[in-house]
């Protein structure tokens, strides 16, 4: 049942995001609250979904938190995104941003939803992955993941911004302090991430840390990000070299959740 | 006319290497160093997944990846390198900057207003000063050190907050090293694994990157292991009941699950696998007259009490050529190294075979002089795979974990704020300009003091 409903949501994602963009075609303001309104139906069915979702586990007398299978954390990573955009919406008022959030939370539940190699069934967990540390760890990471792809969606607008026309977006100098935000936020809930899965492999494998393909770009991914807020106290680092940086991050942001599927190693989803 | 002041070279040098001892640049570097070689490290295989490739590669590759130590880059000098210098690069950072901090007066100068960011207000002439400074220091009193200074028509006020905020990006440096210094503690330790199958007893592990045997200076043994699996087939839960024995009294019993390791002497015991294991139950009577019992699998050592010999079982088959159970075993003793076979039912092969010991004496049981060997059968059994470790750092990295943790919450959700409000008269009128930084960054000042200064503009905005 809860498929069907992440099946719906998906499509609600997909018409907030074709909203966004007749705001931007056609610059009226109605189809941006339309669009607003929407992406945040669409969250609460969404966010019902996932609860429903947990319940529905226990019913099946499995009884785990839906975040221990790769359908699962493609979900949760769509729900992040929006999330994190409706926020940003919230405190910033950052127009154009649903545009690019939205397509990508419809691409990860669309993926979720409708690709055959996905398997959405509600599955027992492994012993490996009965541990309380399970949900904190995961939930970390992925809004982590989630204010990092924000982040790069900032930095994508730094770099268009001169061709774009400067009325549509922020000013550079704006824009430049939401990437540093985004990815300060992304970066604390990351290093919790990474920290809770310490603990973790340290009470399941015996070691918190062993240059498993995951764990290992996820200290790339984090290094990225550290150097970044280090190259921003840089006068000459300030600007575009931080936006580059940002989608730089990202692509290690991709490669640290799908890319080290393709490479032998304990956290693999495939 | 002004005095020519020369730096001695010695200090210019020493200055010029604390610089860039301490530089962001040399952060940048060392950080980007061990990010290349982490990615390295992924899609090279490493340490025995390495065999494959390395046999594919010419002899001269090979060389070259073996010297740069790519087959093993997380335990390379290159990474070890630029893991001390980056501690090297934290420890002279932290030094650099933790005496200003601690220096800092709370009365000393005011820091320049940064021009970048900074908004300029020209206002109507009849702003009071004094008033605008009163209303500052009501809005501003509890949250800001304020430092006023009016004069008859200009005000400069500066207000911090979080005035040891670098203290916290300190903490978060600092906290590096010491995870650093309690991964260099993990080397004093040491990793292995364990395979005991259930009813037996096993004192050694064998050790993961030291390739070898050590003696655990007890014995463990596993008493029970248990595999559930869910309808489908996927694991449900590994559980193996284990007693650890010293001098052949049990001191502690208890189980281990995934998630759930025992801790024994400091030593951890995590369950990591299992395996079916076929084992022989074997019956030796010694040169002494002595005869035991003693149950092995295969590559399993026997030494029996009396120490005459060193037996291993080198393989188990369930029937070998037809004749039914036999073990395979290496006797060494004083007089050498002798392979034989051991049947179970020897005495039925013998008879139905005579002269089975002239042609195959391999099949003699009584091969090694003054010894007797017999299988009383063969059984199978689970052995558990066990985790073995004792890391010494690990209370170290887990302390400045929590530092981390601390350093990064504080020092990013709890910045320095500076604030800078100035009122200058300037022959247009009366000019105030206005900059705020949350830690390094330029930020809009507090709501409240725009509202404020909107207030008293009046309309003039």
């Amino acid at each position: 049942m809860t498929t069907t409903l992440f099946g719906w949501v998906t499509f609600i994602y997909l018409g907030a995001f074709v909203l966004h963009v007749l705001h931007i075609v056609l610059d009226r303001e109605s189809f941006r609250i339309a669009g607003l309104l929407c992406a945040a139906s669409g969250l609460a069915a969404q966010s019902a979904a996932i609860v429903l979702r947990w319940v529905e586990s226990y019913r099946l007398g499995i009884g785990h938190a839906p975040l221990s299978n790769f359908y699962e954390s493609l979900v949760f990573f769509a729900w992040a995104i929006v999330t994190g955009y409706l926020v940003l919406q919230y405190r910033h008022k950052g127009r154009e941003l649903g545009a690019f959030c939205l397509p990508i939370a419809f691409l990860l539940l669309a993926y979720a939803s409708f690709s055959p190699a996905v398997d959405s069934q509600i599955r027992p967990l492994i012993p490996a992955l009965k541990s309380n540390w399970l949900i904190s760890h995961v939930i970390t990471c992925f809004l982590g993941y989630a204010a990092f792809v924000i982040a790069s969606i900032f930095g994508a607008f730094y770099l268009i911004r001169p061709r774009f026309g400067t009325t549509r977006l922020p000013e550079r100098a704006l824009i430049e302090d939401l990437i540093y935000q985004s990815v300060i936020i992304g970066f604390i809930l990351f290093t919790i991430g990474i920290m809770t899965g310490s603990v973790w492999a340290y009470s399941a494998w015996g070691r918190y840390w062993g240059w498993d393909p995951k764990e290992t770009w996820a200290l790339i991914t984090w290094i990225i990000y550290a150097s970044l807020l280090h190259a921003r106290l840089q006068p000459t680092w300030r600007g575009r070299r931080i936006a580059v940086l940002s989608l730089i991050g990202l692509a290690s942001v991709i490669f640290t959740y799908l890319g080290v599927n393709y490479l032998p190693g304990l956290h693999s989803y495939l | 006319m002004k005095a020519s002041h020369k730096v001695p070279l010695s200090r210019r040098t020493t200055s010029r290497l604390l610089n860039f001892l301490s530089s962001t640049q040399l952060t940048l570097v060392l950080l980007l160093i061990i990010a290349c070689v982490c990615v390295l490290g992924t899609l090279i295989p490493q340490q025995e997944a390495s065999l494959p490739l390395a046999a594919h590669l010419s002899p001269r590759l090979r060389s070259l990846f073996d010297t740069l130590g790519l087959f093993d880059v997380y335990q390379s000098d290159g990474l070890r390198i630029a893991g001390v210098l980056l501690c090297v690069n934290l420890i002279v950072c932290s030094w650099r900057r933790i005496l200003p901090i601690l220096r800092r007066p709370g009365s000393g100068r005011v820091p320049a207003m940064p021009a970048r960011g900074a908004q300029e207000l020209r206002i109507a002439s009849d702003i009071d000063a004094q008033s605008l400074a009163d209303e500052l220091s009501r809005v501003l009193r509890g949250r800001y050190r304020l430092r006023v200074q009016t004069q008859t028509d200009t005000l400069q006020v500066f207000g911090e907050r979080g005035r040891f905020a670098p203290l916290w990006t300190l903490l978060l440096h600092l906290s590096v090293l010491v995870i650093l210094v309690g991964i260099s503690l993990g080397s004093f330790g040491f990793a292995g694994h364990m395979d005991i199958p259930v009813g037996t007893t096993l004192d050694h592990v064998c050790l993961a990157r030291q390739a070898g045997l050590m003696d655990l200076g007890f014995d463990v043994r596993c008493d029970d292991f248990q595999v559930e699996f869910y309808e489908g087939g996927r694991p449900k839960e590994f559980r193996s009941e284990l007693s650890f024995i010293r001098d052949g009294v049990v001191v502690h019993q208890g189980p281990v699950l995934v998630n759930h390791p025992q801790v024994f002497e400091g030593i951890r015991f995590y369950q990591a696998s299992y395996r079916p294991l076929m084992l022989a139950r074997l019956r030796i009577r010694t040169p002494g007259g002595e005869t035991a019992e003693h149950i092995a699998g295969e590559h399993d050592l026997i030494r029996p009490a009396s120490g005459e010999a060193l037996i291993e079982v080198l393989r188990i088959e369930e029937n070998l050529m037809k004749m039914g159970p036999a073990v395979e075993l290496k006797v060494s003793t004083n007089g050498g190294n002798t392979l034989m076979w051991v049947f179970q039912h020897i005495e039925d092969i013998a008879r139905a075979v005579p002269d089975i010991f002239e042609r195959a004496p391999k099949f003699d049981p009584g091969r090694v002089p003054a010894f007797r060997f017999s299988l009383e059968g063969l059984e199978m059994r689970y052995a558990t795979g066990l985790m073995v470790s004792r890391d010494p750092g690990v209370i170290t990295v887990a302390i400045g974990g929590v530092l981390l943790l601390a350093g990064v919450l504080l020092s990013f959700l709890a910045p320095r704020r500076r604030l800078w409000i100035d009122l200058t008269r300037e022959t247009e009128g009366p000019l105030l300009r206005i900059n705020a930084t949350s830690g390094r960054r330029i930020c809009l000042p507090e709501k409240a003091v725009l509202d404020l200064i909107s207030t008293f503009m009046g309309g003039h905005s």
